[in-house]
């Protein structure tokens, strides 16, 4: 279990020994364990700091050390809370790829994230339980939280200038359609309501054949917060 | 695999985790508590001064015995015996070498119990508080997380704790006997390895099981570690020998009674008598001779290390029934 913000350990050892101590707690072979400690202090970016002693660390690298407490056993279930509270983004990135890579790179491994940063939780995880007041409210994927919540799906193209547009209010699926020119810049700007994603193919292929480059696609979609709040009744407080 | 062979396989597992445990909790306090010399000032140079007071007072009476021994005065031509003349010239000196013996006896029974201190307060301090403190440091729920057996955990605090003060204790041994001249006469060596041993084992065994007792009772605890410092100290004649409260009538024989609960009070009694012999102050102020305390000691680290491990199971049971670890108000 790892939980963010968190000053486990003692500090007066240093940071490679402070986990080697965690990984006795589980059996874990001195030798495989400082080997493991070693590898994660260079993944997680720890490695300048391995003799540090702890009370030495900033929180970041004190959560890195945390981390790689939590991975140095190789468990199969691990528990994180929060753990990248109160991180630089740096940090709190190294810990979302490793983290992300590790439980999708392996078979039979499951990491059990608590967190109120939802972008971090659409990222990271294959589930999302909506807890509130000790209740779960809803459990499925991210996609399908989002799908609960969403009744239209907004598509927004920056294209070369383009003049017959009458084709795309007409097209199945399209619920409605805008557009604004910028004349100066030789672009177009339109904007797609769509009952879901089906006409996005048949809309970029009427652009690109009317030779027309398509300079950005952009799909406005409900977030997980949106989902949360809609569950709730409430933001994050 | 067969069944008999996969529980042989995880009992070696077990036992291996276990021992890793044990290494593993004992390394902070062995490694990690020695990187701070300050330890050589705070820890073995400091408790010399609490030493040095009683010496200097015994020293003092001593001399004052002596100077009644040795002023010549037309009563007494050969000094004061205790309470009568002395008789002859051999007389006189046989009662200046019995203060000087004495003495000796007085000021090494303080240096061996300011040894003991150090051992009494890193059981009070740093085991049987520990767990609540490991709880309030958020270490806790790490180890109970862990697969380790929990006596696993305080095993590896005892034994991390009595290498880490037995070199301050040996550090404050040397130099008391350096600074005050002390002389010790072991005649036993392994009688007197057997009891520091046993006595250590029970000391510590009373310490894990404070330390669930401790994690229980949560702040409370701090002032039951306060209240067990100096009276113990007098209650287990850490700076006098024991035997000599069962002389004092009335409350005399009920503290030293009440103090030989704590194993420190008999295991310094024994290792007092191995390191000057039984027959010092003339055989009066021993509790027990050192074979019978030998035997309490073992029973004592038995019985605690049960109690111990029955606390740790309670302590279990009841975060498991009510997700706590903590009774009453805390």
């Amino acid at each position: 279990m790892v939980s963010g913000g968190e000053t486990s350990g003692y500090g007066l050892l240093t940071a490679r020994e402070n986990i080697w101590m965690f990984s006795q707690f589980y059996g874990v072979p001195s030798k495989v364990s400082k080997g493991r400690i070693d590898e994660l202090m260079h993944i997680f970016g720890l490695w300048d700091k391995r003799n540090a002693k702890v009370r030495m660390l900033s929180t970041g690298q004190r959560q890195k050390m945390n981390m790689i407490r939590g991975f140095v056993t190789d468990p199969d279930i691990l528990f994180l809370d929060e753990p990248t509270l109160g991180l630089d983004v740096n940090a709190a990135r190294v810990i979302r790829e490793y983290v992300t890579n590790w439980v999708r790179g392996q078979k039979g491994k499951t990491v059990l994230l608590t967190t109120h940063y939802m972008a971090e939780a659409d990222q990271m995880c294959d589930r999302i339980a909506i807890i509130d007041k000790g209740k779960i409210l809803a459990c499925d994927t991210p996609e399908n939280l989002k799908r609960m919540i969403r009744t239209e799906t907004t598509f927004r193209l920056e294209v070369d200038a383009i003049r017959d547009l009458t084709t795309f209010s007409t097209m199945q699926g399209v619920k409605n359609f805008s557009h604004k020119d910028d004349i100066a810049k030789n672009r177009s700007f339109l904007t797609f309501i769509l009952e879901d994603e089906g006409p996005v193919a048949e809309i970029l292929s009427t652009i690109t054949l009317q030779g027309k480059k398509v300079h950005s696609l952009q799909k406005s979609e409900p977030t997980l917060e949106d989902v949360f709040i809609s569950m709730v009744g409430r933001g994050f407080e | 695999m067969s069944e008999a062979k996969a529980r042989r396989s995880d009992l070696r597992y077990r036992i291996g985790l276990n021992l890793r445990a044990v290494k593993g909790r004992s390394y902070p306090r062995i490694v990690g508590a020695n990187r701070e010399p300050s330890w050589i000032f705070f820890e073995a140079f400091l408790p010399l001064l609490g030493i040095a007071a009683y010496v200097f007072v015994y020293q003092f009476f001593g001399g004052q015995a002596l100077a009644a021994i040795t002023t010549k005065t037309t009563a007494a031509p050969w000094g004061m015996c205790g309470h009568d003349p002395c008789a002859n010239a051999a007389a006189q000196a046989a009662a200046a070498a019995a203060v000087g013996a004495n003495t000796n006896a007085l000021v090494a029974s303080v240096v061996l119990g300011g040894t003991m201190v150090a051992f009494w307060l890193n059981v009070l301090w740093s085991m049987a508080s520990q767990l609540y403190w490991e709880k309030e440091i958020g270490n806790l729920q790490l180890y109970m997380m862990a697969p380790m057996n929990r006596m696993a955990l305080l095993g590896g605090m005892a034994v991390g704790g009595m290498v880490m003060t037995s070199m301050r204790a040996i550090s404050t041994l040397v130099a008391g006997v350096l600074v005050f001249g002390v002389i010790f006469q072991v005649a036993s060596p392994l009688m007197l390895l057997a009891v520091f041993f046993a006595t250590l084992i029970a000391l510590y065994g009373l310490g894990m099981m404070f330390a669930s007792l401790y994690l229980l009772w949560g702040r409370e605890a701090w002032n039951l570690s306060a209240l067990m410092e100096e009276p113990i100290f007098f209650s287990s004649g850490f700076y006098f020998p024991l035997g000599g409260l069962l002389r004092i009538p009335g409350w005399g024989p009920a503290i030293a009674i009440a103090g030989s609960f704590i194993p420190a009070s008999l295991g310094l009694d024994a290792l007092r008598q191995l390191t000057l012999g039984s027959t010092a102050f003339g055989s009066n102020f021993w509790i027990f001779d050192v074979t019978t305390e030998l035997e309490i000691l073992v029973g004592m680290a038995v019985l605690f290390l049960i109690l111990a491990r029955y606390c740790l199971a309670y302590l279990e049971t009841l975060a498991k029934r009510e997700g706590k670890l903590t009774s009453r108000h805390q």
